[in-house]
């Protein structure tokens, strides 16, 4: 491995450092995550500007009128830009379909079983401390405003996605800040989807923009924090990549693939042939002359940089030689495959005593006819390999060929 | 579901933005690439936000870790680089401070007489101490040469200056490096 010649001082220095490492510190990572954060926030261009953290107001939703006896606390994020603006969130999406509301009325009811304990509970102990000044372990933990580590004690509750920008199907996961220990909590994904778990992963199957509110009850005290965030999450369109093919032989007779892109939603795609490279073009050609299965790969992208992909194997049922011939009898040689007699494109046929080149020529007219280097002619056993150069429709992109000639009796 | 992610979840959940999987690679490899900074930075501090900047570099450009090497060497290779490019940015300064500089020893013609240390024993820490008192220019292509396994030429090519500095710059580093170790191992002997 070394390259540089060390001697015995460099060597022990290098041996005692060998497999050194610091013992991992968490609040390291805590700063990498929140400069993270903020870089994503701050590269989401102006879209932190509609994010309002905004508070949901009673009346918003039907699951905060069935906690009008507690005391509802309603919190903003910190620095909430407007909190004037209001949202109506779950029915600000008109595709909910019937399971996802099925499952609301379950998540719903199930909601209100544990604000009624709580509330329960509440008798014996009021408490008028807004729920999102309780203090959590996670102190340490960055909240969503990019500004919020500043030595604020009264926490709010805030919402955390993984992401703010992705593309349909991403799984977003959701983490719940400055909660209450073992609260109920209801998050609304703003898409028709809801969840009760504390930190819930969502997937956005659809494209737009999207509000998310978290209610959670404090058991201790019935008291319910909430907050919804307009256009929280961005989810863009996720293209579809696939193509259809057809099977033809070109001038020269080459077995060529024609691929016909029928991608939706994408702009640039990227073509994977096996052992045949890659292409950007739209709808590209590919010559097969190898018998086998081949597989072609289609990565296509969309310009929020959104991918699919799509896998097709195709089968190449015969090899293809330029139709050469590998025997000729020393009576009668007069060697042109039959690809380069029929076809137009340019081309280089050279043929060798095995070291050297004893024949060669770019005219389909002038066949080889067994003559050598020494001028005698070639006799029955003697084998000569050639090869040849296909040039393109520009001149270069040869494609190549080769085979060898046996000569017979 | 209970089994360990593996590294090529990891990384997928990281170009997704997810955090658990940023954190589970950043435990992985935390320690070792924070030793690497160390070697590189003139304090500890120094080297926290060496970590830090390469880590943040880490996750915003997985996307181009093709899978070719270990995903180990990938960021090491971008601590490295990080190091070189702090050097280079910093270099102007550095130079025009080397007069005043509080750093250990430069290079005087006299002191010629170059000491062997009589055991190599040395422990991390002492690398560490020793490293710091170096002047930003030995420390990098000390650390290219004996930990990189950087030839002269590349180092020279990396950090800008000629082959001939890079090697005389290495032969300084060196030189300075034996006269810290041994001075620091015999103050530490005495203490104890």
């Amino acid at each position: 491995m070394n390259r540089n010649q060390l001697d015995k001082f460099e060597q022990g220095i290098q041996e005692a450092y060998k497999n050194y490492e610091l013992p991992y510190s968490s609040s390291e990572f805590t700063q990498v995550s929140r400069r993270l954060f903020r870089k994503r926030i701050f590269s989401g261009l102006a879209l932190w500007g509609g994010v309002a953290a905004i508070t949901a107001i009673v009346g918003v939703s039907g699951y905060l009128i069935v906690s009008s006896d507690n005391n509802v606390t309603t919190s903003a994020t910190p620095n909430a830009p407007d909190v004037s603006n209001t949202v109506s969130i779950p029915n600000s999406n008109e595709d909910v379909n019937e399971e996802a509301t099925e499952g609301l009325t379950e998540i719903i009811s199930g909601f209100k079983k544990d604000v009624m304990n709580a509330s329960g509970n509440s008798e014996n102990s009021p408490s008028t401390t807004p729920i999102a000044s309780v203090a959590q372990e996670s102190s340490e933990e960055a909240v969503l405003p990019a500004s919020a580590d500043s030595n604020d004690k009264n926490r709010s509750l805030a919402i955390e996605p993984s992401v703010r920008q992705a593309c349909a199907g991403t799984d977003v996961h959701f983490t719940a800040k400055n909660s209450p220990k073992n609260g109920s909590y209801l998050w609304n994904f703003g898409d028709g989807s809801f969840s009760n778990q504390e930190n819930p992963f969502h997937i956005y199957k659809k494209s737009g923009t999207f509000d998310v509110s978290l209610s959670v009850t404090n058991p201790n005290d019935g008291q319910i924090s909430t907050i919804a965030m307009r256009d929280l999450i961005t989810i863009n369109p996720k293209p579809e990549a696939d193509f259809e093919w057809s099977y033809t032989n070109n001038p020269v007779g080459e077995p060529t693939a024609k691929f016909v892109n029928t991608s939706v939603n994408a702009n640039s795609f990227v073509w994977r042939f096996a052992g045949n490279g890659t292409s950007s073009e739209v709808s590209p050609s590919v010559i097969y002359n190898s018998k086998g299965k081949q597989s072609v790969i289609l990565e296509v992208q969309n310009t929020f940089g959104c991918k699919d992909e799509q896998v097709k194997i195709i089968q190449v049922n015969a090899d293809f030689n330029l139709g050469a011939e590998l025997r000729m009898s020393e009576q009668n040689i007069a060697f042109m495959p039959e690809a380069l007699k029929k076809g137009g494109n340019k081309f280089k046929l050279s043929i060798y005593d095995g070291e050297n080149i004893i024949f060669e020529t770019s005219a389909k007219t002038k066949v080889w006819k067994g003559e050598m280097k020494s001028g005698k002619k070639a006799v029955a056993g003697q084998q000569f390999p050639w090869i040849v150069l296909i040039y393109g429709e520009d001149g270069n992109d040869a494609r190549y060929y080769s085979g060898t000639l046996t000569i017979v009796p | 579901m209970s089994t360990e992610p593996s590294q090529q979840e990891l990384i997928d959940g990281c170009l997704k933005g997810d955090s658990r999987s940023q954190n589970a690679i950043y435990k992985m490899y935390y320690g070792k690439m924070k030793a690497v900074c160390l070697r590189y930075a003139s304090s500890t501090d120094e080297a926290k936000d060496m970590v830090q900047d390469g880590f943040i570099k880490v996750f915003s450009s997985l996307e181009k870790f093709e899978g070719n090497g270990s995903l180990e060497g990938w960021i090491r290779r971008i601590m490295v680089n990080l190091s070189i490019d702090q050097y280079r940015k910093k270099k102007h300064t550095v130079d025009l401070d080397l007069e005043n500089s509080k750093h250990y020893v430069e290079e005087s013609a006299e002191e010629d007489d170059e000491q062997e240390p009589d055991i190599y024993d040395f422990q991390p820490h002492h690398i560490v101490e020793a490293m710091q008192q170096l002047t930003p220019v030995y420390r990098t292509v000390f650390n290219l040469y004996v930990f990189e396994n950087f030839s002269h030429q590349e180092i020279s090519e990396k950090l800008g200056i000629s082959l001939g500095t890079s090697k005389s710059n290495y032969s300084k580093a060196k030189k300075n490096m034996k006269k810290i170790l041994i001075k620091n191992k015999i103050s530490e002997s005495n203490e104890s």
